[in-house]
């Protein structure tokens, strides 16, 4: 016969519940580290200061100003007062989501999903909703673990490809402002602006990375369909591989030496440098001719195998 | 993975079973391996291998 112990299962609940809390809170406490350094400018002010630069009215008094030159001065001062402004508006965006990659979002997610799981679990609902619902609080927390690894391990991509694209506006915009008014006016630089805009965001940021991880495929399969058909090679690689993969016998019959053979291809199957060589039969490497990247390729697997 | 078809040509009748047996002993050995003799009397060896999937470029799956 059972019997119960409210006041011992009451401490021993209390004992859980602060275990619990003191462990996600210290996940948490783990976020406060800043990726960088404290920004001596009030950005804010800055940003204030700057919108004047954004009104309609200045691109009338430029339209307006006959003066060649005056006129630049005018195309050059409201350009890079809203170039500055947009980089001040990146950095803090870019900040932003550094921090928000680096643990926050974890120890926030998991206090609130402890808390959540365990409000379920100790609110005296049956012990088979509990268990379910501490089950749930746990798989919950694995998900935002999850996500954010995988967050923070793509963020530093992102935010290259980020940087990459806006660097590539500024340097037109920057080109552009070399050139006199006549060929490089306040409207073609509002259309720079406007993209200086947009590629700062993320879309495009991943839209780039997917279209660069496209062309090396392409690049790939091009390559591959080049090595497809080939005319033999007598090149003295080629022989010594091959001899090396079939070494005479005593009779002076070719036989293949099925380890050498596996070496070979395990190396082509973990080459780094030309993974075109993960595709193809390893007959082609050895006896393909015609191609200066296999050539390359067989000069590499002679030294990295020690092929005599 | 290697998939479609490769080729090696201008094969002399003295290497051309050399050839053969150099695709046969891949790993995934290929679905066929055959030889042909030209007009010019060297071999071309053709190696078919399981067709490459539809979303890869350039796939020569026969």
């Amino acid at each position: 016969m059972r019997t119960s112990h409210p006041s011992f299962c009451g401490s021993s609940r209390m004992f859980r519940l602060l275990l619990v809390i003191g462990f996600a809170g210290m996940v948490a406490s783990c976020s406060a580290i800043q990726g960088y350094p404290p920004d001596p400018e009030n950005t804010s002010a800055v940003l204030a200061s700057l919108q004047p630069y954004f009104q309609p009215s200045q691109a009338d008094t430029y339209i307006k100003e006959t003066d060649p030159t005056r006129r630049q001065q005018l195309r050059d001062l409201i350009v890079l007062n809203q170039v500055r402004a947009y980089d001040i508006e990146f950095n803090n965006y870019e900040k932003s989501l550094y921090l928000s990659g680096n643990g926050i979002s974890t120890g926030s997610d998991l206090v609130l999903l402890v808390l959540n799981g365990l409000g379920a679990t100790l609110g005296g609902a049956a012990t088979k909703a509990a268990l379910a619902a501490a089950s749930t609080g746990i798989v919950g927390a694995q998900t935002a673990i999850t996500k954010d690894l995988y967050y923070q391990k793509t963020l530093p991509a992102l935010l290259a490809q980020m940087e990459a694209n806006r660097s590539a506006v500024e340097l037109r915009i920057f080109t552009g402002l070399n050139q006199e008014d006549a060929k490089y006016s306040l409207l073609q630089a509002y259309l720079d602006l406007q993209a200086l805009k947009q590629a700062g965001g993320i879309p495009p940021a991943i839209t780039s990375i997917a279209q660069q991880a496209a062309d090396a495929n392409d690049a790939s399969q091009a390559k591959i369909q080049e090595l497809r058909s080939l005319p033999i090679s007598h090149t003295e690689s080629s022989a010594r591989i091959q001899s090396w993969l079939f070494p005479k016998d005593a009779q002076g019959k070719p036989v293949l030496n099925q380890d050498h053979w596996d070496a070979l291809q395990k190396w082509m199957s973990s080459d780094t440098t030309d993974t075109t060589l993960r595709s193809i039969p390893v007959q082609q490497l050895v006896r393909g001719g015609d191609s200066q990247s296999l050539e390359a390729d067989r000069q590499r697997a002679l030294a990295d195998l020690k092929i005599p | 993975m290697v998939c479609g078809t490769f080729t090696l040509t201008k094969i002399a009748t003295s290497e051309v079973d050399g050839v053969v047996a150099g695709y046969n002993a891949n790993n995934p050995r290929p679905i066929s391996v055959t030889k042909t003799k030209a007009a010019d009397g060297t071999w071309t060896v053709t190696a078919t291998f399981p067709p490459c999937p539809a979303n890869t470029s350039h796939s020569t799956g026969n």
